[in-house]
């Protein structure tokens, strides 16, 4: 469900597309149905296919009637369709969160989870805040070792381990 | 500011060295045994291996063992391997530390996963009805043949129980019911693939009668139901019944084990066998490790269990929670291995044939 | 009365010095855990229950419920402040609490989640003492079918939170159905939508979506604004007068209490329908049945009150199977069980005859954990408050770090931290294309257990649906689940039609 990430795509038309989106899967889901035979009825009760069927419906009528609206509003100049997307500002945050932590999930097995999420602490401190880096480092170590304290030694959670042995 | 994040942390620190000091075990090696005094607990000796002069001087685990359990803490299989590693630990059976890691997610499947990744003689993975059942119905990559096989400890139980409102009183009750009425009976257990929809599918087709088995979610789910009437037949384990049977909120008709369970209230209960069935289907309880361990090491930890098998902890472990012992090694348990994966292949294949 | 020579052996077990301090360990301890991003109660009972190993039985098992209450809580407080919501039973929670910590009044919010939750669980221990044995007859009453019955009740209440558009609304439910489906189907055993991938045959566990699209998403948003969320609170906010509602807030919160302690209760009660569902229905109940239903949503102090007294009336109404029947009432409550086991004690019919010290101290524990809750709560508000006052460019940091880190320790895995993530980001455009996010997270957990129970009452009823909806339980608690559904648009039908015959 990401969309496309066109800086300045307006929200009516980025209406337009969630409606084609929701449309899209829930053609997909009763595809899926169909495919792996998750029937809708079996012996005397629902089967696997009954909720799936159901929320595909319910998805795909709902997604007809956003996209009806959406399009019926293009023509409309109201100041809020017209707006972008999302503004400058939130696409950095946007992929600055969901970047470092993405990252932080793929090298916590090399890295180990802890120190590698202090690093995404440090890091959005720096930039999502905006702070400097004198006060994101020590805050992001602190946390990082208030959370090693919780969870590894209090709460005995077995978490992946770098080099450095957290 | 400054100051107040200070005075949080101190806060924090405080009451985290409190609880670590009531609670004594700091080390992250498995948790302190009920009967112990916690803070008596010390990690086990970093001497060289002193085991009972007939060991031969064979293998000998040089690095930490990580013992996975597929399961969320507090679960079945968790207190089962919790319980081999404290009486590891209070014996002093092993010259290192043994973890116990939980891998929870899709029936221990994660934990085999895991287990696979680091095949080596340091892991180990406890062994319940999912590790039957994940694979034959397609559920779990692996095959039988990818797992070395430590050893057999112990079976679960499976008994029986009718609700009050159903009015039977035997085995025989219910299935001359059932003959008359095929379709008609509904028999609750916990999960679409477990020991009790073998149970159920193992009575069909035994005894030639049609039960409609109801998948529930847990124990609880299954005993309300029986309680309430809901349901006329249920299967679950014994400890799962607790003192309803004495209080007289249901019944118990017929048990599947070899013999009849020596635990209160049950006593009375007749096995399949004695009724005439052959159907004595339980749950077994073990360790596998991967195939890429060397024998050596399965063979040390299958001697090691055997030890744990023997101590009077166990044995009150066994009896508290109503699993009957029966140790097989590791040449043992790969036996029985073959017999078990037949039973699991032929009832699981017939359960999923009937969801089509 | 016997019972009042019963409650004062209890009383006088729990005036040992070492049980009281245990009680205060655990409500700490909970509300500590219930406020870290993805821990809930169970996960902190079963962390803590290590600790409770050779200790005195009553002691162990107090402190343990005292975890239970305090996560309850717990929960909350990050609710409120932070939009993240603790565990799964706060997520009603964040609806209103947030709004109101935004409109710069959090400790107003975080006070009147605590008095709910303490009348809650306080009330709630009278009606177990009072009402134990014939609640679990009322426990056992309730089969698949009635169940069914209950969660239609609560997916009704998906209508009322639909927000200007009615057709994003639905189709968040709609996805959370989908979501809900995903795993390894209960009754049948068939892989649906996992796609061989061995993480997704367990299924979507909804707290790390609800932490994605109500945490992360909302960090990503606030951050970006410019016009700076800067939550200005003077010390004189602080002061304590201050943080107790006014008796203009008590009166509207009052009734709401009231009957969401009621309802909290005996839906804890059932097993396998626990705090989270308490939570939805008290809440949905008070939308309806208040003047100012239309505001929930923007913050109003009811719209706290109503969810957090449900889920502490829950989690004490989730004791009584389990004590009584030896039945665990929910995850926590099992875990509870087999601490108790260990103890010695054989939780069910007998446990009252046989240890009735033991019982009677832990239903005494709770009152007097009630009250611990509530004094620490009161000396410590102005501490989660100053929590704001932390620039929110370091706080947001700081509580992303908070929730991968809780979302992995759920369950020891990246999978759910993952999770976490992709719905971070679907959040973040819901946010912006105005999805509303609470129905989606409504329909994962209800989604599950509709369609599990439905299935289960047909098979058990021989495939009739007829059979299965007019059973008597069942048929009053769909009656009941359409009138609400429709009683607003049938309220101004009725209330138009006196204003006809008064013009006239």
């Amino acid at each position: 469900m990401e969309k496309k990430s066109e800086r300045g795509l307006k929200i009516k038309y980025a209406n337009v597309l969630l409606g084609a989106v929701f449309i899209v899967l829930a053609l997909a889901i009763l595809y899926i149905c169909q495919r792996d035979d998750m029937q809708f009825y079996v012996k005397r009760a629902p089967g696997p296919g009954f909720m799936p069927t159901l929320s595909a419906a319910l998805i795909g009528v709902c997604g007809v009637g956003i996209t009806i609206q959406s399009v019926l509003r293009l023509k409309k100049d109201a100041a809020a369709g017209e707006a972008p997307l999302a503004t400058r500002d939130e696409w950095k945050n946007f992929f600055l969160v969901i970047g470092l932590s993405a990252a932080a999930v793929f090298f916590a097995k090399y890295g180990g989870l802890i120190t590698v999420i202090t690093l995404v602490i440090v890091l959005l401190i720096r930039f999502l805040g905006p702070e400097p880096w004198k006060t994101a480092i020590p805050v992001g170590i602190g946390t990082g070792v208030i959370m090693y304290l919780i969870f590894v030694v209090l709460l005995k959670v077995h978490v992946p381990v770098g080099p450095l042995g957290f | 500011m400054k100051t107040r994040i200070l005075s949080i942390v101190l806060v924090l620190a405080l009451s985290m060295a409190l609880l670590a000091g009531c609670g004594g075990s700091t080390a992250p090696a498995s948790q302190a045994p009920a009967s112990q005094a916690p803070a008596s607990q010390a990690p086990a000796s970093q001497a060289p291996a002193s085991e009972a002069p007939a060991e031969p001087q064979g293998w000998v685990p040089t690095k930490d063992i990580e013992v996975i359990v597929g399961n969320k803490a507090g679960g079945g299989a968790d207190l089962f391997t919790r319980k081999v590693v404290e009486i590891m630990q209070q014996y002093k059976m092993l010259p290192v530390n043994a973890t116990v890691v939980n891998k929870p997610g899709s029936s221990h499947v994660v934990g085999y996963t895991y287990l696979m990744e680091n095949g080596d003689d340091y892991h180990m993975d406890v062994v319940s009805a999912s590790f039957y059942t994940q694979p034959i119905s397609g559920n779990s990559p692996f095959k039988f043949d990818d797992f070395a096989y430590v050893s057999l400890l112990c079976q679960d139980p499976n008994v029986m129980l009718c609700s009050n409102d159903s009015g039977f009183n035997s085995f025989e009750d219910v299935l001359a019911y059932a003959k008359d009425h095929p379709g008609e009976l509904s028999f609750a257990g916990s999960s679409a693939l477990s020991d009790d929809a073998i149970l159920c599918e193992l009575i069909n087709a035994t005894c030639g009668v049609d039960i409609t088995y109801v998948a529930m979610e847990s124990g609880a789910d299954i005993m309300t139901n029986l309680m309430g009437g809901h349901v006329e037949l249920g299967c679950c384990g014994p400890s799962e019944i607790g003192d309803n049977l004495a209080a007289g909120n249901l019944k118990a008709i017929a048990v599947s084990a070899d013999s009849r369970l020596n635990i209160e209230g049950l006593k009375d209960v007749p096995t399949f066998t004695e009724l005439g069935y052959d159907i004595h289907h339980q749950m077994p309880r073990g360790f596998v490790m991967a195939k890429t361990a060397s024998p050596e090491a399965v063979k040390y930890y299958s001697d090691i269990m055997g030890k744990v098998a023997e101590t009077p902890e166990w044995k009150a472990f066994l009896e508290e929670n109503c699993m009957m012992a029966k140790y097989l090694d590791c040449d043992g348990y790969a036996a029985f291995n073959q017999e078990l994966v037949d039973t699991y292949t032929e009832y699981i294949g017939i359960i999923m044939a009937n969801q089509a | 009365m016997e019972l009042l020579h019963n409650l004062a052996t209890g009383f006088s077990v729990c005036a040992d010095p070492i049980v009281l301090l245990y009680c205060f360990i655990g409500v700490v301890c909970g509300v500590i855990i219930g406020a870290l991003p993805g821990l809930g109660p169970s996960t902190g009972i079963a962390i803590l229950l290590p600790l409770t190993y050779g200790m005195d039985p009553v002691a162990g098992i107090v402190m343990l419920a005292g975890i239970y209450y305090g996560a309850m809580y717990g929960g909350s407080i990050t609710a409120i402040l932070i939009n993240t919501p603790g565990d799964s039973a706060a997520v009603m929670t964040t609806l209103d609490g947030y709004p109101m910590a935004a409109k710069g009044r959090p400790a107003q919010a975080l006070g009147m989640a605590a008095y709910a939750s303490i009348i809650g669980g306080s009330v709630s221990v009278v009606i177990f003492m009072l009402l134990a044995p014939v609640i679990a007859k009322f426990a056992l009453a309730f089969s698949p079918a009635e169940y069914f019955a209950l969660m239609v009740m609560g997916l009704t209440s998906i209508a009322g939170m639909t927000g200007d558009d009615p057709f994003k609304g639905f189709v968040a439910a709609g996805l959370g159905l989908f979501v809900s489906t995903i795993g390894m189907d209960a009754v049948l055993g068939t892989q649906r939508f996992t796609f061989g991938s061995v993480q997704l045959m367990g299924g979507i566990d909804f707290i790390p979506v609800a932490m994605g699209l109500f945490g992360i998403a909302e960090i990503i948003y606030a951050s970006a604004q410019k016009d700076g969320k800067k939550i200005t609170i003077t010390r004189e906010e602080l002061r304590f007068r201050k943080m107790f509602p006014t008796r203009e807030e008590w009166g509207l919160c009052l009734p709401h209490i009231a009957r969401g302690t009621v309802l909290g209760f005996f839906v804890g009660v059932l097993p396998g329908a626990g705090a989270t569902i308490a939570s939805f229905l008290s809440y949905d109940l008070a939308k309806k049945t208040s003047k100012r239903g239309d505001q929930f949503g923007t913050g109003v102090i009811e719209g706290v009150a109503a969810p957090e007294c449900a889920n502490n009336a829950a989690s004490m109404g989730a004791m009584v199977p389990m004590l009584t029947l030896g039945v665990p009432g929910s995850g926590a409550t099992a875990i509870m069980m087999g601490a108790l086991l260990m103890f010695g004690m054989t939780p069910g019919p007998y446990l009252f005859d046989k240890n009735p010290e033991f019982a009677w101290g832990l239903v005494a524990s709770m009152y007097i954990g009630n009250i611990i809750l509530l004094l620490l709560v009161i000396s410590a508000l102005p501490l989660f408050v100053t929590i704001l006052k932390v620039r929110p460019g370091v706080l947001n940091g700081v509580v992303i770090g908070f929730i991968l880190m809780g979302s992995y320790a759920m369950n020891n895995r990246l999978f759910d931290v993952g999770v976490t993530l992709f719905f971070g980001a679907v959040g973040f455009f819901f946010k912006k294309l105005k999805v509303p996010a609470a129905p989606m997270v409504l329909a994962i957990v209800l989604g599950y257990i509709t369609e599990t129970n439905l299935r289960q009452a047909m098979i058990m009823n021989k495939g009739s649906f007829a059979a299965v909806i007019s059973r008597p339980i069942s048929a009053v608690i769909l009656i009941i689940a359409v009138l609400l559904a429709f009683g607003t648009p049938i309220k101004s039908f009725i209330a138009r039609l006196f204003a006809k015959k008064q013009a006239e």
